[in-house]
């Protein structure tokens, strides 16, 4: 009895929870639970474009909303948004944004290289709209700044959270693509300003080379092994376990010095 | 002694020697530059619409960032900077209603009210420090015919002139002070052609060709500037001042900054010269003030 | 060559009457200047006097164009003579007149460097760099370029020091 009456409440409560938001102008009421994204799907609208991850990661669902009486223009992911209640909201499918075609494997990893992709960001006025508008809290100004003065290792660095969402460049006096540049910022970084990871390659060499291959013959010769067969714990198995016991892992706290001592790591040479 | 320094884009890059010899020459006469922690190109050009608010903001935003650093001063090395911060920082102190919608607008920022001062290095060096104390300093003499030039942006207009407006002599009296000989030529403070070297080059090869003819017909071996664009115009594009003037000879430029390293002796790679225009490394060779 | 005749027609305002002084004793010499075979005439009246143009000079520049007494020592001192199609004082007087394409046609304003010269020198006190930028940004703010950013080649862009093309851009663009 008493259970019936939960449910009978539950789902009361849904229906109480409509809320009305404007998407276009037009009004829709749908459940405030709801992501601006699942909001309007619930309404009816089907993503062809300005979709992707539905992570927050993607980018590709940059929403504008403005809420009632407040004259801020205010942006979201519509994936992570929930809906507010009166919220005028679009989303932005496309922006046609300036982005430059450049040869990559002519590049020299110079910031004058940039300035001839973009010369445009000489017009940025630090009006910081940029960074206002940024959904990530990306300091976009800050990283514009840094590019006119060529450090792109701090442009890179400023912009790393960057997820291309565009809502930036909608907002710009000077009419640029602040995430285009940051984009091919970054790419000259990884290409040209951090260190080579040599020690990578020396990995992958050394897999290719069979190096682990008497590890795994170790592990093989251990018996057949049934980690289900709780019944039968077969010997090979307690050996396993203690080979996993005595592995050697880097510890919790330990500074870049540290170096695995054992020879089945091949890592730090 | 320590004071605000706001470098600007350009002496990050291209003009790395204005800016590397300004900080050895200073540390020899004892004063550390603190460049801000977090600094935005400055616009360059300070605009002159009455209505137009826009441009203020980059300035602002600098002079904000040395108050909230704690800076009573800051100190431009690029001309350029220095009026166009020393400008917006005026009407931050005189104009009450622009200053009020700047700092409406940017909510994101403290009210700001030209609590700091804005210094060029050349008046920092003549009012804080002294010519005697750069005197002392000097090493090795310049045995040079030196040419000042002013540009525009130091002396005027006249609100924010670190000089008379005309005939300044702060510029002389550094050359002075560092043993060289000053030339005295009518073209000092007349302009390079400033960024018109972006639209038109050739109209701008015609202004700087007028320039050097000037300081050369009075015998000048050196130009010695203080603002990237001047150097641009007047240095590294002098060719094209050669090409309106074909009379005219090479004529090497340095930035203040690096005659002041060159006199006081420090060492020849923080001047780096190789961003200089061809001959300036040769003519200080020919007069022995190189320190290796 | 001057429509003088549809001046009283109307109710003169103040400016007009400033206007029609000024067109009475100095508008033949400045003609004389500016349009050497004499072949077309500029002719004022109340059709070809913008006075919004004016208007909006002084609005954006906060000069009073009527200071000008027409010395021409901004002339004079200008750095760019060779390249001005207009001196300064040219300039400023098809100003007060109202001859806005006349002034916007020439290319006093965009060579302009805004250095200065003229306004330590001007007897009267005209703040004449700010009167060319006023002519500017009549011109920017209806979205129209002088320097296009990305028809700048290559090596002025890998050259140019940035100082120059921040204000360049700050100047020259919309």
């Amino acid at each position: 009895m008493s259970e019936t009456a939960v449910v009978e409440e539950k789902e009361v409560k849904v229906e109480s929870n409509l809320i009305p938001i404007f998407i276009m102008g037009k009004k829709y009421m749908v459940p405030d639970s709801l992501t601006i994204m699942k909001a309007m799907e619930y309404a009816g609208y089907k993503f062809i474009r300005g979709a992707g991850c539905r992570g927050g990661i993607c980018g590709a669902c940059a929403t504008v909303y403005r809420k009632p009486g407040d004259y801020h223009i205010r942006v979201g992911l519509a994936c992570q948004t929930v809906v507010e209640p009166d919220m005028y909201l679009t989303q932005l499918p496309f922006y046609p944004a300036n982005r430059a075609t450049y040869d990559w494997n002519e590049l020299k990893g110079e910031a004058e290289e940039v300035y001839q992709a973009y010369p445009e960001l000489f017009r940025c006025l630090a009006c910081n709209a940029c960074t206002k508008v940024c959904p990530m809290d990306v300091p976009v100004m800050d990283y514009i700044a840094a590019v006119k003065r060529g450090d792109l290792e701090k442009a890179a660095e400023l912009s790393f959270d960057c997820i291309q969402c565009g809502l930036c460049a909608t907002r710009c006096m000077g009419e640029m693509a602040q995430y285009h540049i940051a984009q091919m910022v970054r790419r000259i970084r990884g290409k040209f300003l951090t260190p080579h990871t040599d020690h990578i390659g020396k990995q992958v060499d050394a897999i290719a080379d069979g190096f682990y291959e008497k590890f795994m013959d170790e592990v093989k010769a251990l018996g057949t092994l049934d980690p289900f067969d709780q019944s039968n714990v077969s010997e090979g198995v307690a050996k396993l376990k203690e080979l996993y016991k005595a592995r050697e892992g880097e510890p919790h706290t330990t500074d870049e010095t540290w170096r695995p001592q054992s020879d089945y790591a091949l890592l730090g040479e | 002694m320590q004071i605000g320094y706001y470098p600007g884009c350009t002496l990050k890059s291209k003009a790395k020697n204005l800016e590397i010899a300004a900080i050895k020459a200073m540390e020899t006469l004892g004063v550390e530059l603190v460049e801000l922690d977090r600094w935005n190109c400055c616009g360059a050009v300070y605009s002159l619409a009455d209505d137009d608010l826009v441009h203020l903001l980059a300035p602002v935003r600098d002079l904000i960032r040395a108050r909230d650093q704690g800076h009573t001063k800051v100190l431009a090395l690029c001309s350029m900077c220095y009026n166009t911060l020393a400008r917006a920082n005026q009407v931050m102190r005189d104009d009450e209603e622009k200053r009020d919608a700047l700092n409406r607008f940017m909510e994101e920022e403290s009210d700001y009210a030209g609590e700091v001062e804005v210094v060029h290095m050349l008046n920092f060096l003549r009012d804080e420090i002294g010519w005697d104390k750069v005197k002392e300093a000097v090493k090795k003499p310049l045995n040079m015919k030196v040419a000042p030039y002013y540009g525009c942006t130091l002396t005027r207009p006249k609100s924010v002139s670190i000089d008379p407006a005309i005939d300044p002599p702060v510029f002389k009296d550094l050359i002075t002070a560092l043993g060289g000989e000053v030339v005295e030529y009518g073209d000092s403070e007349v302009c390079c052609g400033s960024y018109q070297i972006i639209a038109d080059a050739q109209s701008a090869g015609k202004t700087t060709a007028v320039i050097l003819n000037s300081a050369e017909k009075k015998g000048a071996e050196a130009l010695a500037l203080s603002c990237p664009l001047c150097e641009y115009n007047l240095g590294r594009k002098q060719n094209l001042a050669i090409e309106a003037n074909p009379a005219l000879k090479p004529l090497p430029t340095y930035y203040f900054t690096q005659l002041m390293a060159v006199a006081f002796g420090l060492p020849d790679d923080i001047n780096h010269f190789e961003l200089n225009m061809p001959g300036t490394v040769e003519l200080l060779k020919e007069k022995g003030l190189l320190a290796s | 060559m001057v429509d003088t005749k549809a001046q009283p027609a109307r109710t003169a305002s103040s400016d007009r009457l400033t206007l029609a002084v000024l067109l009475s004793f100095v508008l033949p010499v400045s003609c004389r200047y500016t349009n050497e075979d004499q072949s077309m005439p500029y002719t004022l009246s109340d059709r070809t006097i913008d006075m919004d143009f004016i208007e909006k000079v002084e609005f954006i520049s906060g000069q009073p164009l009527k200071k000008c007494m027409q010395c021409g020592t901004c002339a004079a001192v200008c750095p760019m003579n060779e390249t001005t199609q207009l001196t300064p004082r040219h300039v400023i007087h098809f100003t007060q007149l109202g001859q806005k394409d006349v002034v916007l046609a020439s290319n006093t304003h965009w060579v302009c460097a805004s250095c200065h010269t003229c306004e330590v020198r001007c007897p009267r006190g005209l703040d004449i760099p700010k009167i060319m930028e006023a002519l500017r940004q009549i011109v920017l703010r209806s979205n129209k370029n002088f320097v296009e950013p990305n028809k700048m080649t290559k090596e002025q862009l890998a050259e140019a020091p940035q100082l120059a093309m921040v204000s360049s851009f700050r100047k020259h663009t919309a």
